[in-house]
């Protein structure tokens, strides 16, 4: 049985990643009443943005908390690497996400370094019994020490990490149950992984405990042809498999926090906006089949 | 919050094995040529600990595939650092890209924040350029620069420490937490903000201190370099005031006189009234020492220190 989702009606529906390229254009549309829930139901924060930091970006961050939910999303816990938590980050990731009354954090299942060097990226980590087992206990103990609940994101992933034992999703799936934690299901990564590693999306999506998902990611990719991969850069608009397949995960979800991820090419707010009012349209219609299907199953009881 | 499976724990054998992937990942990032991935060999200890069906795995993607971590995460790096030290990417021009490669190849960042990485390159390079003949001499200057104001633009306001009013000569001053100080030999403050490669800063010893006004801006006072060297012991040394005193003039080799006490005396009147100073400990002083106080009353004419 698992843990209870924290999520809440307040932080259902699409939101999207808070950024510098944006934010003055926003406090200015707060400021003036001109951008609502109504508009946006809440926007996801990166908190080491914000660690040890005053000033304009943090007040920012206050204002934005004012108006609007807010959820955290995590760079660096670096969940898997072998190396102890650094005391520090830890203690400030802890203030500053009891500060905004993030109802859980999440990170990413992976590694970022090792031997006190940090890489600031998401390698991946060995598909083993072994590599579950240790980041289980991981995410126990930043559950512990964060004193939030704890989700994990799937990653995308270009390179493999030695002999796996399991495939992803059996992989995801015993972490999410050893460490009893939610699952940030990154879709746009499952479809990049799809595409890179050659398997069938849906069928990967279809395997994943529906219960455990907590929050949803969305994002772009590209091609690139120096690699001979695609790359999930965050820099381009959201595909049309992409929007497909988030609408088919909803319909099994129901309402779940969804959030946009743009991180270059990020453009005005406005088209941001826009984007995020065709990848609502996708979710209320992924939340349509699944209310249809809830409607069925009431009538049959 | 109780688990709802039983806790089971990895083996000290899955622990050396994942951590052996791990290193070898993370060589494989240090290294220094983009070419011949294929050589992931029994050589490199880290590689030496893999379990051969890690090896094969790892290889199985061809020895391209082995250098994309290495991309990412330098690409990463160059762009980031690029935007927080501006000035000096656009001085060093062609350098830029390989500098930030020499320090992935030897180094790499150690904090978990993203931001830290300039600081930690800067510091790591600095040394290096000025041996660097074909470097101008005031690079490193200029990248210590660009740090300090971005390093107060991030500062978070306000102290922890009981302050009191007074400025007694035997407790350290406690300062807003915006405050920063930096020592240069030449002027790059002066340099227009264009990243002009013709650009040149005149030669001459200062110390600049810093602090984000309530609006936020960061404003800078150029300082002598005794006024430099004393204000150092006092933000970063936390000395007490007669201390900081007594240490930065001797770093200076200058004669601790009425006007350099008259001259600090004047700097630390205009912080207070700007809320950069916000006092001094509360702590008891030691016995032994005069009132700071009671220096600055007997003398009133400004230097200019």
């Amino acid at each position: 049985m698992a843990t209870a989702s924290p999520t809440d009606p307040s932080r259902h529906g699409v939101g999207i990643g808070l950024r510098w390229e944006f934010i003055d254009d926003l406090l200015e549309r707060i400021a003036v009443g001109r951008i609502s829930k109504k508009d946006i139901p809440f926007f996801e924060f990166a908190p080491e943005n914000y660690l040890r930091r005053g000033g304009f970006i943090p007040e920012a961050l206050d204002r934005v908390g004012e108006h609007f939910p807010l959820v955290s999303h995590g760079l660096h816990l670096s969940l898997g690497s072998v190396a102890p938590f650094p005391s520090e980050y830890m203690r400030d990731l802890r203030a500053i996400l009891a500060h905004v009354a993030a109802p859980w954090h999440s990170d990413h299942l992976c590694f970022s370094g090792v031997d006190g060097r940090s890489l600031h990226d998401l390698l991946p980590l060995p598909q083993t019994d072994g590599a579950v087992l240790h980041v289980a206990r991981r995410i126990r103990e930043a559950r512990e020490r964060l004193e939030r609940p704890m989700a994990i994101e799937n990653i995308s992933w270009y390179l493999r990490a030695g002999a796996p034992e399991l495939d992803e999703p059996d992989f995801i799936a015993n972490v999410l149950e050893e460490a009893d934690c939610g699952l940030l299901l990154d879709v746009n990564n499952v479809y990049v992984n799809s595409l890179n590693h050659g398997f069938d999306a849906r069928e990967w999506l279809e395997r994943i405990d529906v219960t455990r998902i907590w929050q949803l990611h969305v994002a772009g990719h590209e091609w690139r042809a120096s690699e001979g991969l695609i790359i999930d850069t965050h820099g381009q608009d959201v595909s049309d498999p992409v929007y497909e397949l988030l609408r088919s995960t909803v319909a099994r979800t129901g309402p779940v926090a969804v959030v946009l991820e743009r991180d270059s090419n990020i453009g005005d707010l406005d088209t941001l906006l826009a984007e995020r009012r065709q990848l609502q349209a996708a979710y209320d219609a992924g939340i349509a089949v699944y209310e249809a299907a809830h409607a069925v199953e009431r009538a049959r009881a | 919050m109780p688990w709802s499976v039983p806790v089971r724990e990895p083996s000290a054998d899955d622990l050396t094995r994942l951590a052996a992937v791990q290193r070898t990942l993370q060589r494989l990032v240090m290294r220094a040529s983009d070419q011949d991935f294929g050589g992931l060999s029994l050589d490199d200890a880290a590689d030496a600990e893999l379990h051969e069906a890690d090896r094969t795995a790892l290889l199985e993607g061809g020895s391209a595939r082995l250098g994309i971590y290495r991309r990412l995460v330098r690409a990463t790096f160059i762009d980031t650092l690029r935007s927080e030290v501006p000035m000096t990417a656009g001085q060093l021009g062609a350098r830029y890209a390989p500098e930030v490669h020499a320090f992935c190849n030897e180094e790499l960042p150690r904090s978990p924040v993203l931001r830290d990485v300039a600081f930690e390159f800067v510091a790591w390079a600095t040394p290096r350029w000025a041996t660097d003949a074909s470097l101008r001499p005031w690079l490193g200057d200029l990248a210590r620069f660009e740090l300090l104001e971005f390093d107060t633009h991030c500062g978070v306001r306000g102290t922890d420490v009981k302050t009191v009013a007074e400025l007694p000569a035997d407790r350290p001053l406690v300062f807003d937490g915006t405050c920063r100080i930096g020592r240069f030999d030449y002027a790059v403050h002066e340099l227009p903000d264009d990243e002009s490669p013709l650009s040149e800063p005149r030669a001459e010893r200062h110390g600049m201190f810093l602090y984000r006004d309530p609006g936020n801006r960061v404003r800078r006072i150029v300082l002598t370099p005794v006024a430099a060297a004393i204000m150092t012991e006092l933000l970063v040394g936390g000395r007490a005031l007669a201390d900081a005193v007594r240490i930065g003039t001797a770093a200076e080799g200058c004669t601790l006189n009425t006007a350099v006490i008259e001259g600090i005396s004047v700097i630390l009147e205009d912080l207070a009234t700007r809320g950069a100073l916000l006092g001094s400990t509360d702590s008891p002083p030691p016995r032994g020492h005069a009132l700071w106080t009671s220096l600055v009353t007997a003398t009133r004419v400004p230097s200019g220190i």
